[in-house]
C-alpha cells in the first residue's frame, strides 16, 4: 500500500508518468482510490488528462468500476463526438473483448480523421490481442509507411517479426531504429543478437560488428560482451576460418572484461571463472596469445 | 507410462511469480530436477525453477549463455536441467511456439524425460482452482500431454 500522499505530490507523479509514457497501471489505480477520487474537483487544469490516465489504467487492470466512473465524467464534459473520448469508448469494448464493436468505433474515428495515429494503433493492438499476428504485422507496416518516425511502432514490428522468426524483416526494423538513434547501444546489441540468431558466417561477422559497437559505446553492456564472446568463438571454431588469431584475441579480451565485471560485483576470482567462458575458451583451444 | 512428475512449491511459486511480475510480456525460464531422480526414473521432483527472460525472447545468444551458466551451477548442487517453462503475453494463448519447442527438444536430447510447461494465463488468479500449468513430457521421442 502507498503512503498517504498529498494531492499535489500525486499530481506530479501522474504528470511524470504521462510524459514518460510509463505503464504503472496498478499504482495509478491505487492513487485514484486513495487520493484522487475524493478530490476530483481540486485537480485544476490537469483534471481531464488525469481522468483519461486513470481510465486507461482501469482498462489495463480490468477495473470496470473505475472505467465507468472516469469515462462517465469525460463523456459528460466532452460528449461522445470527441475523438479522444471515442477512442476510450473503443478501448472499453476492447476490455470486454467485444472486438467487432471496438473496431467499428475505431473505423468511425478514422473516417473523420484519417491521420489519427492512436486509433490506428488501437486497431493493431486489437489484432494482436486476437492472436492474429500476421494481420497485426501488415497493419503495422501500413501504419509505418505513413508514420515513419514512430519508434515504438518499429520496435513493436521488430518484436512481431522475431516472434514469427522472420529475422530478415526484424533486422530491417531494428536498422530503422538505429537510423533514428545511432548512439543507442541497446539497438546495436539487439541487431547483433538478431544476426547471431540467424546464423551463418556472414551474419556472425555482422553480429560481431554490432556487438563491438555496442561495447564501444557502453563498456558495461554485459549482453554485448557475451555476444561478442559467443560470436567470435563461433567464428574462430569454424573450420574455414582464416582469421583465427584475431578472433581468439577478441574472445580473450571479452572474457577478461566479463570476469572483471563479475569481480567488481563482488565475486571472488574463483567464482569469476565462469563456466561459459571456460567452455568457450576450451573450444578455441588457444591459450589466448 | 512415463515418470510421475512433482513440482516443488519453490519451483511452482517462482514460475507463477515470474509471470505475475511481467503480466504484459512473454516469459520463460528453466526447470531443475535432482540428478538422482532423473537417473532412477519413476517419480521426478522438479525442485527449482530459474526465470530467464521477459524481453527480447526468441533470440539465441543470451539463451546459450543462460543454459551454460545454469547447467554448470546446477551440477554443483546435484541438480540437472530437466525442463523449461514459458508463458505468453496474450492471456488466451496456450500454444507452444517454435522457439520454446526448440529449446525443449534440445534439453530432451540431453535429458530424455524433460518436461515443457506452459503456464495457462487464463487460470491464474487470486483463487486458483487448478495449478494453471500445462505439462508436456518427453517420452519415446514425442511430447505427450500429462
Amino acid at each position: 500500500m502507498l503512503q498517504r500522499m498529498s494531492l499535489t505530490e500525486v499530481k506530479d507523479i501522474l504528470k511524470t508518468w504521462r510524459e514518460d509514457n510509463s505503464r504503472k497501471s496498478d499504482e495509478i489505480i491505487e492513487h485514484w482510490e486513495d487520493t484522487i477520487r475524493e478530490e476530483i474537483d481540486d485537480l485544476g487544469e490537469e483534471k481531464w488528462m488525469i481522468l483519461e490516465q486513470v481510465c486507461v489504467a482501469g482498462f489495463d487492470t480490468y477495473r470496470p468500476d473505475v472505467v465507468e466512473d472516469t469515462l462517465y465524467l469525460l463523456i459528460q464534459q466532452f460528449t461522445p463526438s470527441s475523438l479522444r473520448v471515442k477512442r476510450l469508448i473503443a478501448m472499453r469494448y476492447e476490455m470486454r473483448e467485444e472486438w467487432g464493436e471496438a473496431l467499428e468505433v475505431l473505423d468511425q474515428i478514422l473516417e473523420e480523421d484519417e491521420a489519427n495515429s492512436s486509433a490506428r494503433k488501437r486497431k493493431i493492438a486489437i489484432y494482436k490481442a486476437q492472436g492474429d499476428t500476421s494481420k497485426a504485422a501488415s497493419e503495422l507496416t501500413k501504419y509505418l509507411r505513413v508514420f515513419q518516425s514512430d519508434q515504438e511502432a518499429w520496435q513493436e514490428l521488430c518484436d512481431i517479426y522475431i516472434q514469427e522468426q522472420e529475422y530478415n524483416k526484424a533486422c530491417f526494423c531494428c536498422e530503422e531504429l538505429l537510423l533514428h538513434n545511432p548512439h543507442n547501444h541497446l539497438y546495436h546489441q539487439r541487431l547483433g543478437e538478431i544476426r547471431y540468431t540467424m546464423g551463418g558466417t556472414d551474419n556472425l561477422e555482422n553480429a560481431k560488428q554490432y556487438f563491438s559497437q555496442a561495447v564501444k559505446m557502453a563498456p558495461s553492456n554485459m549482453r554485448a560482451l557475451y555476444g561478442l564472446l559467443l560470436t567470435c568463438t563461433q567464428l574462430a571454431t569454424n573450420p574455414k576460418c582464416h582469421k583465427k588469431k584475431d578472433y581468439a584475441k577478441i574472445v580473450f579480451w571479452a572474457s577478461k572484461q566479463i570476469s572483471a565485471r563479475y569481480n567488481n560485483a563482488g565475486l571472488t576470482d574463483k567464482q569469476s571463472k565462469l563456466p561459459v567462458i571456460e567452455g568457450l575458451m576450451s573450444q578455441l583451444d588457444v591459450s589466448g596469445k | 507410462m512415463g515418470d510421475e512428475i512433482e513440482i516443488s512449491t519453490r519451483a511452482y511459486c517462482k514460475m507463477i511469480m515470474h509471470s505475475a511480475k511481467y503480466p504484459s510480456s512473454s516469459v520463460n525460464g528453466l526447470l531443475l530436477a535432482r540428478t538422482d531422480d532423473l537417473k532412477k526414473g519413476g517419480k521426478i521432483c522438479y525442485v527449482d525453477s530459474i526465470p530467464l527472460f521477459h524481453m527480447n525472447m526468441g533470440l539465441t545468444p543470451m539463451l546459450e549463455v543462460a543454459l551454460t551458466q545454469v547447467e554448470a551451477e546446477a551440477e554443483g548442487s546435484r541438480l540437472a536441467l530437466a525442463g523449461i517453462y514459458h508463458a505468453h503475453d496474450n492471456i488466451r494463448d496456450n500454444h507452444i511456439d517454435t522457439f520454446s519447442q526448440k529449446i525443449a527438444d534440445k534439453l530432451a536430447e540431453n535429458q530424455p524425460s524433460s518436461i515443457l510447461v506452459t503456464i495457462d494465463s487464463k487460470r491464474l488468479s487470486q483463487d486458483m482452482e487448478s495449478s494453471g500449468l500445462i505439462v508436456h513430457q518427453h517420452m519415446d521421442g514425442k511430447w505427450k500431454l500429462k
